[in-house]
């Protein structure tokens, strides 16, 4: 194993390797920041051109590109409260509060290190336990899949603001939305209206564009002919380390929900992120300052999603498994170059695996290095008048949206979506709960009902599991205790 | 005002130059039709592959495009259009262009057993055929774990009490299909789990959740490989060339025969001599070397078909399809 490791040390620097890897990484961070092209379109987009290289070349050029386009959706998160990626959601609640301040540059350089520190933790821990890691997410069936779903649509209670009631039609909308198309187990179509495009649901993308992108060019676009008048001379803000150093402990914790999250097959980035950033809020002693600018929040959310990268390659690796998108166009990558992912990989071909996961470090180092030159350039963004970014804005939205499936009914569900995002809240309705109801609703509804199939009907089968009764223990504590410590608290001031 | 008039009449002059410009392109279009039917391609190919990227598809897609691009000197592009199950691919490839640059990726399942359980807004006859790919047989799996070591043991539950959980990959996909099939023939008192795609459904019976999986044999190779899944049955006729040791249904007395196989069509309208261009341009395809490499390197092989028997052979399964559907209960079209 060590003269393994060592080789494959060797062999990621060969000029090429470092090459593809610089150009996977750039093209990840561009995909990632922009509004509607995710970090999974850049990954199809660079299929074609793995064909042409070596295995372990045009892993590591995919891996790039979703490494830097998990990291780039925090960008555009931060500077115009625009999600490049689903997955960054939850880095726009104390992102954007940031940048509005001032402390854009602090914000990008915060989301940048949790994400490299996070990435490389991931690959770490898929580098040498990802076997017995694999082994462990078997046990993740679909009554452990609904309890984690509950346990992370819990997070509305704490991405609410000032009315958990709001918060919680809204991720009831959200929940009915992903009701939308064919029904996952009988295979009949629901609220569909023999519409072919909506029988195939309601796509993320489109949603999400729509919620944040849309309805912020409405919101701007309403005092775009008012001079600016905040000062934009210093929001390049500096990070000292001693800013970062109290958040140190929530970025690991994070980096472990994201690598703990990415191992399971069928989660992904954007739960991995709302888990983490609810379990920072959760833990947190200064929860008023979670929402309004908070490191720690960013710092979680950007740790839980970049936390997902390596360990998502863990059951891909091992079992042969593609747990999302992305890795189901690496098994393809793997598999046109005549490497069958599975079991059998490590015992046939452990140079290439052990090199790629080697790479994945340096990819995270890449990552950190071009970051830091993307960040002096990307906090320009926030001086270019609103003239002029609104329609390069909207010009994007619209291809991103048009892009998912390449039609234009998405286009048009964008803007409803956009008309939604721009009115709820100004009636105090948040919207972060209905894209939480959106992600989690078909986990939970298709992982509900598979497991009442599994039980015959009976519902103890979410209690009697080990890992799942867990998982809904805190996902009670989580969404009573905020309901409850009030009362008990002024029972206590009343006492005395 | 004088200026605002010659601003108008300039604005005119912009509309009838456009008008010209824009029926000038249109009779380019035209002759171009024509020519094209003369020599044929004389642009690039789009392919509409109606599932996502990185799929068995996908791949099998991708690897021939390697190969026709070069070959006509165009290049062929790929689009993927997932969604509801391939119909809304199949949909547009349906509604597309006849002029045979516009070129649709067809599975059997999405043409025979869809349009039986949900109205599609096609049918097989929207089609003529150009090329027949691969060919997937459907094989019920079990955990190595399992006390059921042949399909014998597992026939023999027949009378137990106990309710066998089966996983697919989606309602009304063959996997689906040919284990309620062969459950309710042999009597067994079983459930339905559906998953999101035969990887979920596979990883599920790895994680024990599940008593048995039918899924395509890309799926289960690596696993039965690894020792962690064992075989018990292909629905097909014949045995499959690449397990030769795991019997039939048919073997056993259970006549199902539901294999999933993939191919390019174009719509009905396309003209005659095009069609025939590409049959000729495909069918050399799939006859070189490297294409029938990429098959054996992932487990698929190729399925014999001549290119107008693949029209009247959906049609054929349709019908077959919808009896054992009827059978079932979920015939609902």
């Amino acid at each position: 194993m060590g003269e393994l490791l060592i080789n494959s040390f060797v062999d990621v620097f060969q000029i090429e390797n470092i090459l593809f890897i610089f150009l996977g990484v750039a093209t990840g961070i561009v995909f990632g920041s922009l509004p509607g092209l995710t970090a999974t379109v850049g990954v199809a987009l660079m299929l074609p051109v793995t064909f042409g290289l070596t295995p372990t070349t045009g892993m590591l050029l995919l891996l790039g590109v979703y490494c830097g386009g998990i990291y780039g959706g925090s960008i555009t998160a931060i500077l115009i409260r625009t999600p490049g990626t689903p997955a960054s959601a939850a880095t726009v609640i104390d992102g954007y509060e940031m940048a509005k301040q001032g402390k854009a540059g602090m914000a990008l350089r915060i989301a940048l290190f949790a994400s490299v520190i996070a990435g490389l933790f991931s690959a770490l821990i898929l580098l040498f336990i990802g076997p017995q890691i694999a082994k462990f997410a078997l046990n993740f069936g679909p009554t452990e899949f609904f309890a984690l779903a509950l346990f992370g649509l819990t997070m509305i209670a704490s991405v609410s603001g000032k009315s958990i009631i709001k918060g919680m039609i809204m991720g009831f909308l959200g929940l009915f939305i992903s009701t939308i198309g064919i029904d996952p187990i009988d295979g009949i179509p629901r609220v569909s209206f023999n519409n072919e495009y909506l029988m195939s649901g309601i796509s993320l993308i489109p949603a999400l564009v729509g919620l944040f992108a849309i309805s912020e060019i409405i919101n701007r676009a309403q005092t775009a002919h008012l001079p600016n008048t905040h000062d934009d001379r210093n929001v390049d803000t500096k990070l000292p380390f001693s800013k970062v150093r109290p958040h140190m402990k929530t970025i690991l914790k994070s980096s472990g929900i994201g690598t703990f999250v990415g191992a399971i097959p069928g989660t992904g980035a954007a739960i991995a992120s709302f888990l983490s950033y609810n379990e920072a809020y959760r833990v947190s002693k200064n929860k008023k300052q979670f929402g309004k600018g908070s490191l720690g929040g960013i710092a979680a959310s950007e740790a839980g999603n970049n936390g997902v990268t390596g360990a998502t390659l863990i059951p891909l690796l091992t079992l042969g498994i593609p747990g999302d998108m992305v890795t189901a166009i690496m098994l393809g990558a793997l598999t046109m170059q005549g490497l069958t992912p599975g079991p059998q990989l490590f015992t046939n071909h452990a140079d290439v695996v052990y090199t790629i996961m080697i790479g994945l470090l340096i990819v995270n180092i890449v990552m950190f290095i071009q970051g830091r030159l993307a960040i002096k350039l990307f906090v320009k963004i926030t001086a270019i008048p609103v003239s002029l970014l609104l329609p390069i804005l909207l010009a994007l939205s619209f291809i991103g949206a048009y892009g998912v499936n390449n039609t234009l009914f998405d286009v048009k569900l964008m803007m409803i979506f956009g008309v939604i995002g721009y009115i709820m809240p100004k009636f105090g309705f948040p919207i972060i709960p209905m894209l939480l109801g959106i992600v989690l609703g078909p986990i939970a509804e298709t992982s509900f009902r598979q497991a009442l199939l599994l039980s015959d009907g009976s519902w103890m089968i979410f209690l009697t599991k080990p890992i799942s009764a867990i998982f809904i223990l805190i996902a009670f504590l989580s969404f009573l205790l905020p309901i409850v410590k009030p009362y008990f608290s002024k029972k206590v001031e009343n006492k005395t | 005002m004088n200026r605002s008039k010659r601003f108008s009449m300039k604005k005119l002059m912009y509309v009838l130059v456009l008008c010209l410009a824009f029926s000038l392109l249109l009779t380019g279009c035209s002759s171009k039709k024509t020519e094209g039917q003369a020599d044929f391609p004389t642009q690039p190919l789009q392919i509409t592959l109606p599932w996502a990227p990185g799929g068995s598809s996908d791949l099998t897609l991708r690897a021939l495009a390697e190969i026709v691009g070069p070959e006509i000197g165009e290049s062929v592009n790929i689009t993927n259009r997932e969604g509801a199950g391939g119909t809304i691919g199949i949909m547009e490839g349906a509604n597309a262009a006849s002029t045979g640059y516009e070129i649709t990726f067809i599975a059997s399942g999405a043409m025979v057993a869809q349009p039986h359980m949900r109205e599609v807004q096609y049918e097989n006859d929207d089609f003529k055929g150009i090329v027949g790919l691969t060919y997937e047989p459907v094989v019920l799996a079990v955990n190595a774990d399992s006390d059921w070591d042949t399909l014998d043991d597992l026939i023999a539950e027949k009378n137990s009490n106990r309710i066998i959980k089966f996983a697919h990959s989606g309602a009304g996909g063959f996997p689906h299909v040919t284990q309620e099939a062969f459950f309710s023939e042999a009597g067994i008192n079983a459930e339905s789990v559906p998953f999101e795609g035969g990887g979920p459904a596979v990883t599920a019976l790895l994680g024990g959740h599940v008593d048995t999986v039918a899924a395509h044999p890309a799926e289960l190779i690596p696993h039965v490989e690894s020792g962690d899944i064992r075989l018990l049955g292909v629905f097909s006729p014949e045995r499959f060339e690449l397990l030769e040791d795991v019997p039939t249904f048919k073997e056993k007395g259970f006549d199902l025969n539901m294999s999933v196989w993939k191919a390019l069509v174009v719509p009905k309208d396309t003209p005659d001599d095009v069609v025939e261009k590409l049959r000729d341009i495909f069918t050399t395809a799939v006859n070189s070397t490297e294409y029938k490499e990429f098959l054996k390197k992932n487990s698929l092989a190729p399925i014999d078909i001549e290119p107008d028997e693949i029209v009247p052979r959906l049609n054929e399964e349709y019908e077959s399809t919808g009896k054992v559907l009827e059978n079932i209960g979920l015939k609902e079209y």
